[in-house]
């Protein structure tokens, strides 16, 4: 240093080895945001980063859901008791939409655990029918109408 | 201008000086958010969720092959909002902060192991990485805190960063997958519409008061993908800070009456990376903690010591 630097006259805790960023900062800072832009550039969902597709869909009038048959060993059917199930099972959405990349026993397995669920609760399933639903409106404001239903599983040990 | 002095300026604004009051009062202000969503969040509810639904990402996949029963999660989530509390309380925060955020990081990721991560507590976690290892507060730091320093800027910085590159990407990710027609179709007119019928809302009254009027749900739109796209003015424009803050609230606690959705942390967040300890958003340009006179000054003597041997 020299009799003109500026760093010559400052107190020695102002040093600059005293005032820089700790040497793990640098590499921190640029993994977090290569990590946020990868995970956005390539649609990652990495936790906790990202893709962050927060409503990036538009929405129309078209709502498509699903609904679930529980069919008893008698052959009857009647809606899915969700609310008797533990409340971490009783929103099935991601779920079934997971489905679509499942293998056959993979479904099984969920719908097993579905129907174990509702057996302790004292409801007698044999399998579970899963259909696609859509609704349609015509305008924002109308009420939705149905206007197709489609089977696309049927799953449990029980339906073999 | 020369490339080393390019990569030292590029360096400069990323890393900054900036004041240990600052880095306290945001890490403290993390804290808090980490300790009300320990404090208050349902994460527990989903333990013992059987193998075949369990859905894990990220880290949390790393960490779990099963999920853990209910037992342990409460047991977690009390212990982690204590330690989130003791970080609030400033008693060793360097230990209690990064163990309060990794409880966090494991509650909130295993809730969102039902097969679709859930953003409510992604902006805490993310914002906060930078504080997660924090410098040791040497003697000659606390004799003043409000001396600008490298040592102490980066990290608030970085959490401001991080901050706007968060909303950026939300409002590009928008743009990407719907183009335009996000703000100029009806698609925040059916929003609307399905957030009410949700029966998640607060009230169905707001929603379809906009969904009813074609001209107000365009107006909302565009404005939420202007304020999104446009975050990063937060990193040049101190000014600009409070309104952002304001201009956050009010598009999360819209969301939250429009369609019942929790993203009160990200209100918190926001508010605090963009203004705590940082009394200087009233006045003045450039990198947080300092103005961009006082970063070079403050700097000069702080310069990248690889660079400095650089230009040697």
């Amino acid at each position: 240093m020299t009799a003109t630097d500026p760093a010559a006259t400052l107190p020695e805790a102002t040093a600059p080895a005293e005032g820089q960023p700790p040497w793990w900062a640098r590499p921190l800072v640029a993994a977090i945001v290569a990590l946020l832009v990868w995970c956005v550039a390539f649609g990652i969902e990495a936790w906790p980063f990202s893709a962050l597709r927060l409503f990036s869909e538009v929405r129309t009038g078209t709502t498509r859901g699903w609904r679930v048959e529980a069919i008893g060993p008698d052959g009857s059917a009647r809606a899915f008791p969700f609310a008797d199930v533990p409340r971490s099972m009783r929103s099935p959405l991601w779920a079934l939409n997971g489905m679509f990349s499942q293998s056959p026993p993979e479904r099984d397995a969920v719908c097993d655990a579905w129907i174990a669920a509702a057996a302790r609760e004292g409801h007698d399933i044999a399998y579970l029918r899963v259909y696609r639903t859509t609704a349609e409106a015509a305008t924002p404001g109308t009420p939705p109408k149905p206007v197709a239903q489609a089977l696309r599983w049927t799953c449990g040990s029980g339906a073999r | 201008m020369s490339v080393v002095d390019r990569i030292d300026r590029i360096d400069l604004w990323f890393f900054p000086a900036g004041t240990l009051r600052r880095y306290r009062a945001v890490r403290t202000g993390l804290a808090v958010v980490i300790a009300l969503r320990l404090s208050l969040g349902s994460y527990p509810r989903v333990g013992g969720l059987p193998d075949p639904l369990f859905h894990p990402r990220g880290i949390v996949a790393l960490l779990f092959d099963s999920m853990p029963p209910r037992g342990v999660l409460v047991a977690a989530q009390v212990i982690g909002a204590g330690l989130a509390w003791l970080a609030v309380a400033r008693v060793r925060p360097r230990l209690t902060f990064p163990l309060a955020w990794a409880t966090l990081l494991v509650l909130a990721g295993l809730k969102g192991s039902l097969g679709k991560i859930l953003h409510n507590d992604v902006l805490v976690l993310v914002a906060s990485l930078p504080f997660v290892l924090g410098p040791r507060e040497r003697p000659a730091d606390r004799v003043d805190p409000g001396r600008p320093t490298r040592r102490w800027g980066w990290a608030p910085h970085a959490a401001l960063v991080i901050v706007a590159l968060l909303y950026c990407a939300t409002g590009l990710q928008k743009l990407r997958h719907s183009g335009i027609e996000w703000v100029t179709g009806d698609n925040t007119r059916w929003v609307m519409v399905q957030g009410a019928a949700s029966g998640r809302a607060p009230t169905t009254g707001i929603a379809l008061f906009v969904a009813e009027r074609a001209w107000l749900a365009h107006v909302v739109a565009a404005s939420f993908l202007l304020l999104e796209l446009t975050f990063p003015i937060v990193l040049v424009v101190r000014r600009a800070r409070p309104f952002y803050a304001l201009g956050a609230a009010a598009l999360h606690v819209g969301t939250w009456l429009t369609l019942g959705l929790d993203y009160w942390g990200w209100v918190l967040v926001v508010a605090i990376v963009l203004m705590a300890g940082d009394g200087r958003w009233r006045s003045g340009r450039g990198p947080v903690g300092t103005s961009r006179r006082t970063a070079r000054g403050a700097g000069h003597g702080d310069r990248p010591a690889i660079l400095g041997a650089l230009r040697a």
